[in-house]
């Protein structure tokens, strides 16, 4: 269900010649009634809290939905896209069932996972050898309804796999979230939410700046206006500064200070 | 096992004297220990050497006492064993008397009640006590023989000595009832097809393995046990044969499961197979109790379904199945301070040994929930996040660093052919082991964000001027 406002309750997002706001709610009304759709084929609607309100509010349902993949896009190597699935992953797993990791590089680091608030008693690990062994078993992961989620780093998902995938998940109700590399940008998008992760050098915590490149059936560039889907001016454009504290590895966003008062200008008029 | 309406019980010990004494190497005597008496056991002292055999009420299938004792020894001599038997009212005196009492001839029987009389000439040894400084105490002040001991009040022997002592004293004397665990292998659970005519059809073996496994489930399922682990043999027309392994999770009588477990490998072995099959076997090598979980009739509720071990349970099957149990894991901390030692995997399949924590009986703890976070207080010095890296390289490599100091943090390096700048850096830290672990390791880790962001983890051994790559906070 939307609990976000009604389109009629707001102005209209950005400042457009006479009749377009009108297309844009029709729009906007489609969107809703395309998303209730494909919600239906799910088996559940549930949600599950990000464990950060406003990394919530990148996501159409207010957090992970049960039965959905979330990608999770990186440019490089120590970039923290994976830190983060983790830490999503670990709270997606907190109705029930264990956590799978599926490591086809034999990088994983379990100690480090522990450190993250995973549950060690609860993780299961992965390690296939191939590039095929790796698909076969995130479909099947996908497919156990038995699982809490399945975090798999992968940068040889093809892309009829992937489709295949967002279809096992649906069937299941579990939860997949692939931190891929940033090359597959340009490839079609099957995942309910994808995301772009890039650092930034910060001062104090570890500053991450999360993207919202697609969510199902839309893309960013209709998403940028729209405040319907993503909420209020802390994520402006969807896109969002995260900073993790080092010490506790609580995730909060930092405010904006420039965006919140260019918005309300612009929306104000 | 013991018969209540017997009122002797007599047991009998029987010490072998020959090497063989490990703890398989007994229990595969049981069962053919079996014809002497239905109650067999395993010695439960370290090291293990005898065989504790009930014979009560026994003793007149043999003709009398003697005489069964000596139908044991001459059996045992016959597989070549060279044994000590005794036979008295308690599993405690007669594992005393075989181990340390003196015999006139190869064995010894204590006749009813005379237990206490025979035990006292014994050494403390015999009392099979387990705390080895309670048996020096016991010969410091003096005291070697039982009898020694039988002369002091209980309540002194108890505060001076521990519970342990007393409670050996009553379990060979008898005052105290002890309870054997007997061990009574189960007969081996397999089924096997010969064809009439070789064949390599691919639906008539896979027909054959289904038929295979409802054969032994059916056999399996009145005593309420699962197929754990089982192997699948095969011969080829040509006398080449080949074999199958698969684990299981959690044990399971379910035969479509398992024929999908055996397809799995099949597949990979019928590749290598060039000709047709004469014979096929499947024997079930660890077994296991089944978990009976009521069915339930309606659907259960949507926060409940995540919460399904038998689904997890069967995707650990296929996974291992395919990709091999070493590559389904589960990860155990490890309290090690070298980071590539920090850890250990343990295969989640594993033949017949029973896990110790099973994901069923943790699940419904509510507790469990806050665990994650009170895991992370817990682990060793400050509950840091980054403090080791989320991707570990499988062996440490060697970058090249810019450094201004010769001790100081780097300020770029060069991985994978790309520099990096750094903006700024944590540590060092420095992890050092032990010498007596034969290569020591002396290194200095820093955490280093560059200036596009990215953490890595480096270190440099002290004194050296090289700088490794060990990790990535991805």
């Amino acid at each position: 269900m939307f609990t976000s406002p009604s389109p009629s309750s707001q102005p209209a997002p950005f400042p457009t010649a006479q009749g377009r706001p009108a297309r844009d709610e029709i729009l906007v009304q489609l969107q809703k009634q395309l998303r209730r759709w494909e919600e239906t084929k799910r088996p559940t609607t549930v949600c599950s809290s990000t464990g950060c309100a406003e990394l919530d509010r990148l996501f159409p349902g207010g957090g992970v939905s049960r039965g959905t993949l979330v990608e999770w896009l990186a440019e490089d190597v120590g970039s923290g896209a994976m830190w983060l699935a983790l830490v999503v992953a670990r709270e997606a797993c907190h109705g029930g069932g264990p956590l799978l990791v599926i490591d086809g590089r034999g990088t994983f680091y379990p100690p480090a996972a522990a450190r993250a608030g995973v549950d060690l008693e609860r993780l299961i690990v992965v390690r296939p050898a191939t590039a095929r062994d790796e698909t076969w078993a995130l479909d099947q992961s996908l497919r156990c309804p038995g699982l809490g989620a399945v975090l798999c780093v992968t940068d040889r998902l093809r892309q009829r796999a992937a489709r295949r995938l967002q279809l096992a998940a649906e069937a299941s109700g579990g939860v997949g979230l692939l931190v891929r590399p940033a090359s597959v940008r340009s490839e079609p998008c099957w995942a309910e939410v994808r995301l772009l992760v890039e650092p930034r050098a910060g001062t104090a915590g570890r500053r991450l700046e999360v993207e919202l490149l697609k969510t199902r059936g839309t893309v960013a560039s209709e998403l940028a206006g729209s405040s319907e889907l993503i909420g209020p001016s802390a994520v402006g454009k969807g896109r969002l500064t995260l900073e993790i504290d080092d010490e506790t590895g609580l995730v909060r966003a930092v405010a904006r200070l420039a965006a919140p008062a260019a918005q309300r200008r612009s929306s104000g008029a | 096992m013991r018969l209540p309406d017997w009122p002797r019980q007599r047991h009998s010990v029987v010490r072998r004297e020959l090497e063989l004494t490990d703890r398989e190497a007994l229990a595969s005597l049981v069962p053919w220990c079996e014809q002497f008496s239905p109650s067999v056991a395993v010695d439960t002292m370290e090291p293990p050497e005898s065989l504790l055999l009930d014979v009560t009420g026994l003793a007149g299938l043999f003709h009398g006492e003697e005489s069964l004792v000596e139908h044991v020894q001459r059996e045992f001599g016959r597989r070549g064993l060279t044994t000590r038997v005794a036979l008295a009212d308690t599993p405690g005196a007669a594992w005393g008397l075989a181990h340390y009492g003196e015999m006139a001839q190869p064995f010894l029987v204590v006749p009813t009640g005379q237990t206490l009389a025979e035990l006292s000439s014994l050494p403390i040894e015999a009392l099979r006590l387990e705390n080895p400084e309670c048996v020096e105490t016991l010969k410091d002040l003096g005291l070697r023989r039982i009898g020694q001991l039988l002369s002091f009040s209980r309540d002194s022997l108890a505060a001076r000595f521990g519970p342990e002592l007393l409670l050996r004293l009553d379990q060979a004397s008898g005052a105290v009832e002890e309870v054997v665990a007997t061990c009574h292998p189960a007969p081996a659970v397999g089924a096997e097809w010969i064809f009439e005519h070789p064949t390599d059809r691919e639906e008539v073996i896979r027909q054959v393995f289904l038929w295979l496994l409802e054969k032994i489930t059916r056999e399996l399922t009145p005593r309420r046990q699962g197929v754990q682990e089982l192997v699948c043999r095969w011969r080829g027309e040509n006398g080449s044969s080949g074999k199958i392994t698969v684990g299981l999770y959690r044990a399971s009588a379910s035969p479509r499961h398992l024929a999908e477990l055996i397809e799995m490998q099949w597949e990979a072995a019928r590749g290598k197979l060039a000709e047709p099959l004469t014979l096929l076997s499947i024997s079930v090598t660890a077994e296991a109790e089944l978990e009976c979980r009521q069915q339930e009739l309606f659907e259960r509720g949507e926060g409940d379904s995540r919460d399904d071990p038998r689904q997890t349970a069967l995707l650990v099957d296929r996974l291992s199945s395919r990709l091999g149990r070493s590559s389904v894991v589960r990860p155990r901390l490890l309290p090690e301070a070298q980071p590539e030692l920090a850890w250990r995997y343990e295969p989640l399949v594993g033949g017949s040994k029973r896990r110790p924590d099973r994901p069923s009986s943790k699940k419904r703890s509510p507790a469990r929930r806050d665990s994650p976070r009170s895991f992370s207080k817990n682990a060793t010095s400050p509950s840091w996040s980054f403090v080791r890296p989320l991707s570990l390289a499988v062996r440490p490599l060697a970058v090249e660093v810019v450094s201004m100091a010769p001790h100081g943090p780097p300020l770029a390096f060069v991985f994978w052919g790309r520099q990096h700048r750094v903006h700024r850096t944590w540590g060092p830290e420095r992890i050092h082991t032990g010498w007596w672990r034969g290569r020591s390791v002396r290194r200095d880790y820093y955490r280093v964000e560059t200036t596009a962001g990215c953490w890595f983890w480096l270190f440099r051994q002290p004194g050296e001027a090289r700088w490794y790559f060990h990790g990535t906070f991805d």
